[in-house]
């Protein structure tokens, strides 16, 4: 949510450092001001004792006691050794009353110190003094200075250290989660999915993992119904065509029909051929979208195209077509399904042929940026723009041509991304097509 | 030859029992599991066709029973596609054949002959018509001691048209058959008539009988 595609606990654990460093930059800027606030509202306290503490001598002495009597000049000024405290007691020449605490700077011995200075005015007998208190703040403005820089760097060292516990903490909270995760990751078929359970007390993660297993089971199931019904559909579907099929060979081939008669069966049997190869090519569909056949024989497509070439040699010959081959990549090897693979490559170059009247036919290996590819060309009718995003479905028919694609084209294009090849196609009308399959890089 | 049918499906059964009949095979017929495991403990077999999808009992399980009581049988396996996964094909469950439905009547018929030639030794391998010789072990074609030089298309097309001569064979059969899987469904093409062009033209070298007849739009027949 904060950062986006990132696992959880790299966001809590972001979250949890963000704020942390929220908290020790806000104390870092506070903790020494608040400290020096209070050290100074102590000294302020503290200058309030002493003027009390001065008055009690000025009742019972009298102020004049402070002055030196055979001085015109009526001051009285003292301040300790180490200039930490001093006290002025003169005459004032204004009138007004003023009773205050502020910062001031003096010079006590050619020497500029901080002070924090109570300042009071007061009158006996008409005449007007004023008692100046100071204290040095020196030492507060040190500490001051010192909490800042130390403050900062413990609080530093303290967040590391929360922040390192704290993303240890959450990693092994969140470890049934990623397991969890990473059972997901590793299951590309709902027929693998492993039932281990993941080991953890935390009871959300606990249900969530029941849930996923209970809905993978229900999944499976379904799955396991969806293929006996493939099987028990293209039982009942070919069981019955299997039946008229033979009853049209034994009438032909008894041939007690008139040739007219026996053309009439022999249609029937097209159209009956016509139906089989739709139920198969079916069947194939919906078994890898099961996905029931097994990637596991290495093919070397090169090899593939070329006993596909061979096999179709004759097809091409009986057109007049020329076939091109160019195979400047001699192996390219990939694991998968040789069946399928061959059906691919069959129904694209067939494809190939039945759609183009003269000129050639060109297959191609090469290797482009690293990325394998194979390219089957032709010189053919080409296909309109504005279908050729529907290529590669089922049954689309169009009202332009005499022919749907069928389902030759969505077989290969259903077997390619079975194999993660990618199959770009560039045609014009009435120049040829041209189908690429780029094969995944390994 | 003795055959047993297991096949759940009447129709089916009947059609394949009518064509084989025909070719001189002695047929029984067994709709149902428990009919055919009768069948197998009392007769001995040749040749027994089984369809493993049947509703009463497994497949594979009456294959461990023809094994067992019938070790001669020769066992193909006739199914519609589907039931037979990737990790199970028809091979490794102990068939000696396997045949995907919808399949054509010839297509059994020249896998029994093909079995049959293998179980009687190597005798039977040669098809003879003319002074023209077919060595289906080696798929070759000689005339007397030349040898003519044929495609495997070519081979797969005229050994076929021979193996049943004097029947017609439509275009669809011829194309089935040598293509197998990978069959077009665009039978009126003329891949087949190229194809048939090619070897009269190489038979007609040594031998100018018109072995061949057209029948026009349907298909050929061998004729000896």
């Amino acid at each position: 949510m904060i950062l986006p595609k990132t696992k959880l606990k790299n966001q809590l654990a972001f979250i949890n450092a963000l704020s942390k460093v929220l908290i020790v930059l806000l104390l870092v800027f506070t903790l020494p001001w608040l400290v020096s606030r209070i050290s100074i509202d102590q000294t302020d306290d503290k200058l309030i004792e002493n003027l009390d503490d001065v008055f009690v001598l000025i009742d019972s002495l009298g102020v004049d006691a402070f002055f030196d009597s055979d001085s015109d000049f009526k001051a009285f000024g003292s301040y300790n050794i180490l200039k930490e405290e001093f006290i002025s007691i003169e005459k004032f020449d204004s009138d007004s009353l003023i009773n205050f605490i502020n910062y001031s700077q003096r010079i006590i011995e050619d020497e500029l110190v901080d002070y924090r200075v109570l300042s009071y005015s007061f009158e006996i007998d008409k005449e007007y003094y004023i008692i100046e208190i100071g204290k040095s703040i020196s030492t507060i403005l040190h500490f001051e200075k010192q909490l800042k820089r130390w403050a900062f760097l413990f609080m530093i060292i303290l967040l590391a250290i929360t922040v390192i516990v704290e993303i240890s903490v959450i990693q092994y909270m969140l470890r049934p989660l990623d397991l969890i995760v990473s059972k997901l990751k590793s299951t590309s078929n709902p027929s693998s999915f492993s039932f281990k359970k993941v080991k953890t007390n935390t009871s959300d993660f606990k249900y969530l993992e029941e849930t996923l297993h209970s809905l993978m089971h229900k999944i499976q199931e379904s799955f396991n119904n969806e293929r006996e019904y493939i099987g028990n559909v293209s039982h009942e579907l070919l069981t019955p065509v299997s039946i008229i099929k033979s009853k049209l060979d034994n009438i032909i081939m008894e041939g007690k029909l008139n040739e007219q008669d026996m053309l009439k069966v022999f249609e029937s049997k097209k159209t009956l051929g016509r139906l089989t190869k739709m139920i198969r090519t079916l069947l194939t569909l919906s078994r890898i979208e099961n996905e029931e056949y097994i990637l596991k024989d290495e093919i070397d497509a090169v090899q593939t195209i070329k006993s596909v070439v061979e096999e179709l040699e004759d097809r091409i010959g009986a057109k007049l077509l020329n076939i091109k081959i160019d195979f400047k990549e001699p192996h390219i090897l990939l694991k998968g399904n040789q069946e399928l693979f061959f059906n691919m490559v069959y129904n694209l170059l067939n494809n190939a042929i039945k759609y183009t009247h003269k000129g050639h036919i060109a297959v191609e290996s090469k290797v482009t940026n690293g990325v394998p590819e194979i390219v089957i060309s032709d010189t053919g009718e080409g296909i309109d723009s504005n279908l050729l995003p529907y290529i590669f479905s089922r049954f689309r028919s169009f009202k332009t041509g005499k022919d749907s694609f069928g389902l030759g084209l969505a077989l290969a294009k259903k077997i390619a991304d079975y194999h993660k090849i990618e199959v770009k196609v560039i045609s014009e009308v009435g120049k040829g097509s041209k189908f690429t399959l780029v094969f995944p890089d390994n | 030859m003795r055959l047993l049918i297991i096949e759940d499906e009447k129709g089916l059964a009947q059609e394949i029992k009518h064509f084989l009949e025909k070719e001189q095979y002695k047929c029984d017929l067994a709709f149902t599991g428990n009919e055919a495991s009768e069948l197998i403990g009392i007769n001995p077999y040749d040749f027994i066709l089984l369809d493993i999808g049947l509703p009463d009992r497994n497949g594979l399980d009456l294959i461990k029973e023809i094994h067992e009581f019938n070790a001669e049988a020769y066992i193909i396996i006739i199914t519609a596609r589907g039931e037979l996964t990737d990790k199970v094909n028809g091979f490794n469950l102990g068939a000696d054949d396997y045949l995907p439905k919808p399949f054509s009547l010839i297509e059994l018929h020249l896998r029994i002959q093909a079995i049959t030639r293998r179980k009687f030794g190597h005798n039977q391998n040669a098809i003879v018509f003319g002074k023209f010789t077919i060595d289906t072990q080696a798929r070759m074609l000689n005339y007397e001691k030349n040898l003519i030089d044929l495609t495997k298309k070519e081979y797969d097309l005229l050994s076929y048209l021979v193996l049943n001569k004097n029947r017609v064979l439509d275009r669809m059969q011829l194309t089935e058959h040598i293509w197998g899987d990978f069959y077009e469904d665009d039978y009126d093409s003329n891949y087949i008539d190229v194809h048939i062009k090619n070897i009269r033209k190489k038979l007609q070298k040594y031998d100018d009988s018109a072995w061949i007849k057209t029948l026009r739009g349907i298909g050929y027949r061998f004729e000896i």
